[in-house]
């Protein structure tokens, strides 16, 4: 047994069997936020059209013999979903071209996961970061995979073999290669500030120096001091200037593109033309039934967290919490009787709780956005693509330059 | 940093964008932009007799001001101001093969992108770094890939284009992968670095080294057209925009015969390559000198004749590379690729005057030139007599400084292939003279009508073919 | 480990590289060229070049490939798969691509510089992004500067070739 731990705690077999646990940690959380994204959709869909929504689906108490059932808010129903899902006929249109009708769903689900390998999720628990691959490139490694994400699509629409889903598909190619641009391009303000495209240090930087989307920072507030006005008024003249102001300027118009980009690189409304469904019946997977289609509906909401928690990060602080003066340290506690461990272990998950809150209320503005906003025209959207959001991006590197070159 | 935006390929650039600033925000006539690009250059052509930058203003080692660089930087200027003189006599025909939204649309670009073209070549003859060399040839190879299929109405002009580009892209794939053998066992990017290097490599190196600057042969070969990576060459030239055509044969095969002589030289300083690489150049001489003079025999194509009037041309200068160890070997390559800038730009300016008017360019177009147009006819008559090498010309000149060059290195089979191919060369250019002078004029050819300002440059260009070929000195004085 | 890597990277890109010439669908040849350029950011990756590594994911794989893509599948080649085979063609271009790759051999197996161990690459003080960019800005700054103005040509280019009508 001390010989099994030792082994487990050599450098190398510590690193590739915690990588392995955060992995599969990460996985299973992810899998279930995307399917109760689903549902929060409908339930958030459903409250904006003032209907009721699925509220039935909960514990089935009938079944063993009870005379109600526990619905639960219907929270049963992504469940019934996935199984109505895997047990539906996966009809196959005999004209497709099967290869790569059978691989594009994988495609598209598999890009939105491999973007969660770099995003530090938390602070660290037992003193292991809570980032499965710390690289010192992490943004454009989110821009390289997300931009792989593409092809899963534009192959669905061609190997369907029929008019709908090829237009479809042309669609979110020309869509997604217009706003990668803008995307690429206005998150370069954040490495000017930052120096870095380590996300773990860009979220570092927010720690020190206030989220991107903040014009200023209560920096040395803590929650002890919380209840003390003229503590409030103190931290704030501490951390306000100036600069920091200046440099909010270009940091949230960066905020606005990357988060517009977003929403049209997820194929989400008001960009949804690939799968329009008035004009194109159901775009791209007008074709795919059972598990491919299944596969298209949660890459979709996958490659939505994914974004979330890539907005999370580079502009709304990752896992920090304002007021909190350092995630990890047990300073809120040390008045307290709990031991350091025992401390740090819960501020872990705190931070982890915190992260994940952050992209559940972008979530929520991405549900809210769809049920409110209508479809731009498809001239629309490419003019304000490439008229609009490209240029903005490109003039707004430029003023954080001469922001920077002033400030510093 | 001032200093080094005053470079003269800088100054070019400035040039260019300013030009096409002023395309985009008047909607004139056109004809103006060419103009006002002929006087810029004549004025750089210019600023190029005054001290030029002051030394280190580059990074060391990868930008060479010295005679020769300056030399072809004089080069490269006076042909695209010539381009640009036969693109304004050539515009009529090329507003008619594009697609143009109204009239003079597409003109500004066709003006202009030859002097981007030309920032690129005076970057390439100053190029001491592979680097530099590898960014200065593909910034011009750009510029010829869009000119030459620019014509889009013309079939023959679009297949020029896929042509060059497909064989342009591969002659740089064959490029990069030679570089990268010749950095990876040198360690160096720049002539320099690879010159000090190279006596200490060892000799088990000494084949991939070959390798690496036979892959880099083949690359220069495609751009100077020798055989046998000239198959792109008749039909590129033929469809090809005329203007564009002249260009190409001249400052592109010049710029070709500058980086290959640059590149060549570190490694002949090594005894063990420079046996081998004297023979691939003697081979490859002989076979473009045979190929170029027989392949024009039976041509008809006056465009066609001159591609492979251009090949053979290639193979003189090659025998002029492959002169190693002669010291005049450099000097007379640069005089008879100055030469062979006056000749072929006069025998294309009259070509676009004879096809403007004929709607061809078959050598049965140019029949009783003579009578039709004195002048033409005259200039043409000495641009034919310069390229076939008559004595009192600048060509006859430059084959004979080539041939004694190779003389010294004692490459006699090379003088004699070339003696014989001279004789054959005079055959199909006399071709073109018979047809001017006796052959009858068709009945309803007009009379062509030659512009003030194309008179001036036919006269300008004849009297240099003669004056340089009695009194070559000036010219010879600028190379040494 | 990292020669394990290696050699299954290598092989990748390789037989993807062999698809883009041999499958006959053009959609196919796009996508094996797409997986040969990921094979060959991984070996780049295995190099600890990171940046350009992702940068030839992100530029090839997920940009120039898509627009490959996006024009084959407009063109709808579907003659392509059918058409036959010229004998001759394929003859002459085997003999070269034979004679290159024996002169490959010849070259690599003359080679001396695999029999000796060579001193490890120092490794560089800032990151591989750092060095990229200082490399670029400062010793390369000039052909960088020319790349600036091919783009200029290239842009203009795009424009005069593809307009359906100047303006």
């Amino acid at each position: 047994m001390d010989q099994f731990i030792s082994f487990a705690l050599q450098p190398e077999v510590f690193l590739v069997w915690t990588s392995l646990a955060k992995t599969l940690a990460l996985l299973g959380i992810i899998l279930g936020f995307v399917s109760y994204t689903v549902y929060a959709e409908r339930k958030v869909c459903a409250f904006i059209q003032d209907r009721v929504g699925p509220n039935r689906v909960g514990i089935p108490l009938t079944l063993l013999g009870m005379k109600k059932d526990l619905p639960f808010l219907g929270l049963g129903q992504p469940i019934a979903d996935a199984l109505k899902l895997l047990l539906k006929e996966n009809f196959i249109p005999a004209s497709v071209n099967k290869f790569y009708y059978y691989i594009a769903p994988k495609l598209t689900m598999i890009p939105p996961i491999l973007v969660l390998a770099v995003l530090p999720f938390g602070s660290s628990l037992f003193g292991v970061p809570m980032v499965i691959a710390n690289i010192n490139i992490g943004v454009l490694y989110v821009f390289a995979v997300s931009s792989l994400g593409v092809y899963g699509i534009v192959l669905a629409g061609w190997s369907s073999n029929s008019k709908y889903p090829f237009l479809g598909g042309i669609r979110s190619t020309s869509q997604m290669i217009s706003y990668e641009l803008a995307l690429g391009l206005s998150v370069i303000p954040v490495f000017l500030l930052c120096g870095t495209l380590n996300l773990s240090e860009i979220v570092l930087w927010q720690r020190e120096n206030g989220w991107m989307v903040a014009p200023g920072w209560f920096k040395g507030l803590t929650i002890d001091q919380v209840l003390h006005p003229e503590a409030w008024v103190a931290a704030f003249q501490a951390g306000f200037s100036w600069q920091r102001f200046w440099i909010w300027i270009p940091m949230l118009i960066s905020f606005v593109v990357f988060f517009i980009a977003m929403f049209a690189e997820t194929n989400r409304l008001p960009f949804d033309l690939p799968e329009a469904e008035q004009e194109l019946v159901g775009g791209y997977h007008t074709e795919y039934s059972g598990m491919g289609f299944a596969l298209f509906f949660l890459g979709e909401y996958a490659a939505m967290i994914a974004g979330s928690g890539v907005i999370v990060t580079l502009f709304f602080g990752g896992w920090t919490l304002p007021f909190v003066p350092d995630g990890s340290s047990p300073s809120f506690f040390h008045l307290a009787f709990v031991p350091g461990w025992l401390a740090s272990l819960i501020w872990g998950l705190v931070n982890i709780g915190v992260f994940f809150g952050k992209v559940s209320v972008l979530l929520f503005v991405f549900i809210w956005v769809r049920w409110t906003l209508p479809r731009f025209r498809y001239d629309q959207l490419m003019k304000l693509g490439w008229y609009f959001f490209f240029e903005l991006a490109l003039v707004n590197i430029f003023i954080t330059a001469l922001v920077l070159a002033y400030v510093k | 940093m001032t200093a080094f935006l005053l470079s003269p390929e800088f100054r070019v650039v400035f040039l260019g964008i300013f030009l096409l600033m002023l395309d985009s925000f008047t909607k004139t006539d056109k004809r103006y932009i060419a103009w006002a690009g002929i006087v810029g250059l004549v004025i750089l052509f210019g600023f190029s007799f005054f001290p030029g930058l002051p030394e280190g203003v580059f990074p060391p080692g990868f930008y060479l001001s010295d005679p020769t660089a300056l030399f072809f930087k004089r080069f490269m200027l006076l042909s695209t101001i010539l381009t640009l003189a036969l693109a304004l006599d050539y515009s009529k025909v090329y507003q008619e093969y594009i697609p143009a939204g109204r009239p003079g649309a597409g003109l500004g670009e066709f003006y202009i992108l030859p002097i981007f073209a030309c920032a690129g070549f005076m970057w390439l003859v100053s190029a001491a770094d592979f680097i530099m060399i590898f960014v200065s040839l593909e910034l011009v190879t750009m510029c010829f890939y869009v000119l030459v299929a620019s014509m889009r109405k013309n079939l023959l002009s679009l297949e020029a284009g896929v042509k060059y580009l497909i064989l342009g892209a591969l002659s740089t794939g064959f490029l990069v992968y030679g570089i990268t053998w010749v950095i990876g066992l040198t360690g160096h990017t720049s002539l320099d670095g690879i010159r000090e290097v190279l006596p200490i490599v060892p000799q088990g190196y000494q084949v991939a080294l070959m390798f690496g600057l036979g892959l880099i042969l083949v690359a220069v070969g495609f751009k100077v057209a020798a055989v046998p990576f000239q198959f792109w060459v008749p039909d590129v030239y033929q469809g090809a925009p005329t203007p564009v055509t002249a260009y190409l044969s001249v400052a592109s095969k010049a710029a070709g015969f500058v980086v290959l002589m640059r590149v060549i030289e570190p490694f002949l300083t090594v005894p063990g390559l420079e046996q081998k690489i004297v023979t691939v150049l003697t081979v490859l001489a002989a076979l473009t000198l045979l190929y170029g003079n027989l392949a024009a025999l039976p041509q008809t194509n006056f465009k066609r004749l001159l591609a492979y009037s251009s090949i053979a041309h290639a193979g003189y200068l090659l025998v002029g590379v492959a002169s190693v160890g002669a010291e005049a070997s450099g000097p007379a390559v640069g005089f008879y690729l100055g030469g062979y800038l006056l000749m072929t730009f006069l025998a294309f300016l009259v070509l676009v005057h004879v096809g403007r008017v004929t709607g061809g360019d078959d050598i049965s177009d140019f029949n009783g030139l003579g009578r039709r147009s004195p002048v033409l006819a005259l200039g043409l008559l000495i641009a034919m007599l310069s390229l076939a090498g008559l004595p009192f010309t600048i060509g006859f000149l430059g084959k004979f400084l080539i041939f004694e060059a190779a003389m010294q290195s004692h490459q006699y089979l090379l003088v004699v292939l070339g003696a014989v191919t001279v004789a054959c060369g005079f055959y199909y250019y006399l071709k073109v003279v018979r047809a001017m002078y006796w052959q009858p004029v068709v009945a309803e050819a007009p009379a062509i009508p030659v512009p003030v300002f194309t008179r001036f440059l036919i006269a300008l260009l004849s009297a240099a073919i003669i004056i340089f070929g009695i009194y070559p000195q000036p010219l010879l004085a600028m190379l040494r | 480990m990292p020669l394990v890597l290696f050699w299954i990277f290598a092989i990748l890109m390789l037989a993807f590289g062999l698809g883009v010439v041999f499958l006959r669908n053009p959609v196919s040849s796009a996508l094996s060229l797409v997986m040969s350029f990921v094979a060959l950011a991984a070996l780049f990756i295995t190099l600890d070049a990171f940046f350009i590594g992702v940068i030839q994911i992100l530029v090839y794989a997920g940009a120039v490939m898509v627009l490959f893509l996006f024009i084959i599948m407009l063109l709808d080649l579907r003659g392509e798969e059918t058409r036959r085979l010229n004998l001759a063609a394929w003859t002459g271009g085997g003999l070269v691509v034979a004679g290159f790759v024996g002169l490959l051999f010849k070259v690599v197996s003359t080679q001396p510089g695999f029999d000796f161990p060579k001193p490890p690459i120092s490794r560089p003080e800032i990151s591989d992004v750092a060095l990229v960019g200082w490399t670029l800005f400062y010793k390369f700054n000039l052909p960088f500067q020319i790349i600036g103005v091919l783009l200029l040509v290239a842009t203009i280019g795009v424009v005069l070739l593809s307009k359906k009508e100047l303006k």
